[in-house]
């Protein structure tokens, strides 16, 4: 037991020297760039937390962090490396579009339903080929889904610019979906809406999938030894495909909650790499779902509060980019001191 | 019916398409013969593609923004190769993290100097070499191209005789297969490793500041102007069998799926939503060569696996 509050303690103090130390790397960059670090700080922190409408954006903002996150977790417990959460959300938003323009004059309830398992098998659909060509081909999933990063947003883009365009647009977006298919806001006076409960649930699930039943034990021997699991009779291709196809499937949730809140369309280039930004968040959390989700709301938070750096008067404005460096430095800088912390660990037991 | 004007452009095109993936393909096959993974080439090269042109656009030297790209890249792959070689953090998520972390700085700098001024310059102007560009065809598609195509054309013969034929490389290729018996030898592990990431980040970076300065001319914000040579160019160096030899085909058959669709965005791209539309195709013909070419040579046995001395 005192082992593992020490565990417990070792771990805080190896993510606030993490954060603390990028923190003082994003001051430098600040005082390099000729910001004041006080005022943009200050800025960053109240358009993150500072009132229950920015908190709100920030849940928001969390729940498609979260998603893409879990998109790469899952997936990766079994030893797939899937990278294309980005592509996949995407798709998932294409799918849900379509299905959810259809759905108009559908009860709510109906069609937020067929719409969000429209863009769940949106995100399955893109990691089909992926998936297949590893365990029929022992071709690298790296590659593979990453290419189809690259596919989907030309894909969207086409469709955006061209079939589904909003003919009374100049933006190239299409047109709104029906209400009947938008997320409803469950906290009124906010922008709170359902999709975080969504994610939250899902996200609980998959901790429960993964430490509490036999299938998430396959998954996790699948991804540990597969020659060993395989000789104990786990169905390791069976368990790498259930992974990454849930995997996908979430980050295309992750998509249609894009497209069924804010301003319910579907726009060119709407995710500025959340799907990469999941995997940061997981290795955060060192891929554990419940750990995920609160990395994602801090960095949502943060995420949110960079957008408000954006609209400071004048030179003061920062490009809302510098919270994307941020966002990779924390992650960098808190796997060094872990792995150096671990290294301290080992030369220690080994003097005693 | 293809014209053979039509045949010739596309061909004179694959070969200035295939100089970004080329340079980088080859710094990749040394940083995995020594036994690293550098998942963040794409990064890297977004990186100096940027500051490349900046610097080009603000010394009016394309001397100097080359300098500037390579540099910011050696900067890149010293702090990689610290994390990963020194650290030993986990090299695949490492080159995640530092794929976006580059193209996040690149995209940061750019909407930076943009409250300064757009930068923009002019592509490096051709090299035409003399007699020979007077070949029939063959002189138009090979030797009318500017002075990096030539270089990065000699570049993998030169890093293939190092690999291959001297001490060198001989030390490259034993710490990527058995740190053990390299380090019982008295070849300095991780001091190679280090240098084979540099090097690699190194070529990257030429790779990258080609895309600006040799090719658009100008800098796309959100990835759109590394567009995925990056991590081609890490497939092409997976699929040659990390022969950098085998990189100038291997880079050239990627080269040709750029500019087919180059070719037809030019042709028939007459609306945004078309040249989109075959954007796309140079992801399917990846998809199409990963197929065709997955049977490749067993990789350096210690790739990815870190090295620390018991």
């Amino acid at each position: 037991m005192s082992y593992r509050i020490s565990q417990i303690i070792e771990s805080f103090l190896v993510y606030s020297f993490g954060v603390f130390a990028s923190l003082i790397v994003l001051v430098i960059i600040l005082l390099v760039l000729g910001y004041s670090p006080l005022m943009s700080l200050s800025a960053l922190l109240h358009g993150g937390f500072g009132t229950a409408y920015n908190i709100s954006q920030s849940l928001n903002q969390s729940a498609i962090f979260l998603l893409c996150a879990l998109a790469f977790i899952l997936p990766a417990k079994s030893r797939f490396y899937n990278i294309g959460a980005e592509g996949q959300m995407y798709l998932g938003a294409l799918i849900a579009f379509l299905v959810g323009s259809q759905l108009g004059n559908f009860h709510p309830a109906v069609a937020i339903t067929l719409t969000a398992l429209a863009g769940f098998a949106g995100g399955m659909l893109w990691i089909a080929v992926p998936v297949l060509m590893k365990v029929k081909l022992q071709i690298n999933e790296i590659f593979t889904t990453m290419i189809f990063n690259f596919i989907a947003i030309n894909l969207v883009n086409w469709l955006t610019a061209g079939p589904l365009k909003d003919p009374y647009s100049y933006h190239l977006q299409t047109p709104p979906l029906p209400p009947s298919t938008w997320l409803p806001v469950i906290v009124s006076s906010t922008e709170l809406n359902a999709g975080i409960s969504l994610s939250l649930v899902l996200a609980l699930a998959t901790y429960i999938l993964l430490e509490k039943t036999i299938i998430g034990l396959e998954i996790k021997a699948t991804g540990f030894n597969p020659r060993a699991a395989r000789a104990l009779g786990v169905k390791t291709t069976f368990n790498m495909l259930i992974a990454a196809l849930i995997g996908a499937g979430f980050a295309g949730l992750a998509g249609m909650i894009v497209v069924t809140t804010g301003s319910h369309i579907l726009t060119q280039n709407f995710s500025p790499g959340y799907g990469y930004l999941g995997i940061a968040i997981a290795a955060l959390s060192n891929f554990n779902p419940l750990g995920a989700m609160i990395a994602s709301f801090f960095y949502a938070a943060l995420w949110v509060g960079g957008m408000h750096l954006q609209f400071l008067p004048g030179k003061a404005a920062i490009p809302v980019q510098l919270i994307y460096v941020f966002e990779n430095l924390i992650v960098i800088i808190v796997l060094v001191v872990k792995a150096l912390s671990e290294e301290r660990r080992r030369i220690l037991s080994w003097l005693a | 019916m293809v014209s053979i004007d039509v045949v010739i452009s596309i061909l004179r095109s694959s070969i200035s398409m295939t100089v970004p993936i080329l340079f980088a393909s080859v710094g990749e096959v040394y940083t995995e013969r020594s036994g690293v993974l550098n998942l963040s080439v794409e990064g890297i090269m977004t990186v100096s593609a940027f500051f490349a042109l900046w610097t080009t656009f603000l010394t009016g030297s394309y001397f100097n923004g080359i300098l500037a790209g390579i540099a910011i890249a050696l900067f890149f792959g010293l702090f990689f190769a610290f994390v990963c070689v020194k650290i030993t953090v986990n090299q695949l998520i490492a080159g995640l993290l530092f794929y976006t972390l580059g193209i996040a700085i690149a995209d940061f700098s750019y909407r930076y100097v943009l409250r300064i001024a757009v930068p923009i310059v002019e592509p490096l102007p051709p090299l035409k070499l003399p007699i020979l560009r007077s070949i029939p065809y063959i002189g138009t598609i090979l030797f009318e191209h500017n002075v990096l195509v030539y270089i990065s054309f000699v570049i993998p013969i030169i890093m293939g005789l190092i690999l291959y034929k001297t001490v060198w490389g001989l030390k490259i290729r034993s710490v990527g297969e058995n740190p053990q018996a390299a380090d019982a030898a008295g070849v300095k592990v991780n001091l190679i490793r280090f240098l084979c990431v540099i090097i690699g980040a190194a070529f990257a970076g030429l790779g990258g500041s080609y895309i600006t300065l040799g090719h658009l001319g100008t800098y796309v914000a959100g990835g759109a102007t590394v567009a995925g040579r990056g991590w081609i160019a890490i497939l092409v160096a997976i699929l040659s069998g990390w022969n950098p030899y085998r990189c100038i085909l291997g880079s050239w058959i990627f080269g040709l799926g750029y500019a087919i669709a180059a070719e037809l965005i030019s042709s028939y791209g007459g609306s945004l939503a078309s040249s989109y539309f075959f954007l796309m195709i140079p992801y399917i013909f990846a998809l199409i060569v990963i197929l065709v070419f997955r049977k490749t040579t067993r990789p350096p046995a210690a790739l990815t696996v870190p090295y620390k001395r018991k």
